[in-house]
């Protein structure tokens, strides 16, 4: 399957609204990065709470490369953070040979393994609400803008 | 004809895909379709053991894998792993446990079953 198509597919079929977990919990809406091999669910406020990519064949070296590279002020993105899936047409519901492995996802949830209790100082990673770049900062800082927007 | 010979559902009690979105829906399928399902709390040592065997052979097996996920026992002894929840939302894993049961796997065990 080509890789827009699996892309067009992420967009319409695994695209729903959810809550900002770990932040606000206002509702969290999935927005494309890049060329939408990558996505992530972001809130108003710009808290990216899960980043997913999609691909009929996963790598998860690169993407777990990849998250480190945009968490780096954060600390270590382990293997044990990044959760993968397998999507089938019959799930999906689409009109095709209904056991057919259509496309894989791979998951990365800011703040999984943490609880309500920790600092809510710490750093975490959201989303310029100029375009596609992550930026680290303060949790509960209220700025929307990667520090090159911010000049 | 191959017909389904057991289901088995690998979850979590605390797990809002799980419960009543997946297990419960499960469970009822199998009923119907006159089988076993099998249940495997992954917070209970000895059937955590199990799920991780299932989920590292068949399923969609990292280290902190997710759930619920779902398993077909054919009685020809294949096993086939057939869903996994969704991250995105509970909706989402409902919709796919729906559509799993309206497949041609389960439309075709039920009316050999």
């Amino acid at each position: 399957m080509a890789d827009e198509e699996i892309r067009d597919l992420a967009q319409n079929l695994l695209n729903v609204e959810t809550k900002c977990y770990g932040h606000c919990g206002e509702t969290a809406s999935l927005e494309r990065i890049g060329d939408g091999t990558v996505s992530c669910y972001v809130c108003p406020g710009r808290y990216v709470s899960r980043i997913i990519t999609y691909g009929e064949e996963l790598d998860l070296k690169r993407f777990r490369e990849y998250l480190r590279s945009i968490t780096s002020k954060m600390g270590e993105v382990e293997d044990a953070d990044i959760r993968v899936a397998s999507r089938y047409a019959w799930d999906l519901g689409l009109d095709r040979r209904t056991d057919e492995l259509v496309l894989r996802e791979a998951y990365w949830t800011q703040g999984y393994r943490r609880t309500k209790s920790d600092d809510p100082e710490r750093p975490a990673l959201f989303l310029c609400s100029n375009g596609d770049s992550f930026f680290v900062q303060p949790l509960s800082s209220k700025e929307m803008l990667c520090q090159s927007c911010r000049k | 004809m191959v017909d389904i010979k057991a289901l088995h559902v690998v979850y979590a009690t605390w797990c809002p895909h799980c419960t009543s979105t997946t297990v419960e829906t499960m469970k009822k399928a199998a009923e119907g379709l006159g089988v076993p399902c099998f249940l495997y709390d992954i917070d209970n040592p000895e059937q955590e053991r199990k799920a991780d065997q299932l989920v590292r052979k068949y399923g969609d097996w990292s280290e902190d894998y997710l759930v619920p996920q779902v398993f077909v026992e054919m009685n020809d002894g294949e096993i086939r792993h057939v869903l996994t929840g969704y991250s995105e939302g509970v909706e989402l894993t409902r919709r796919a446990v729906a559509n799993l049961l309206k497949s041609p796997l389960f439309a075709r065990a039920s009316t050999h079953g």
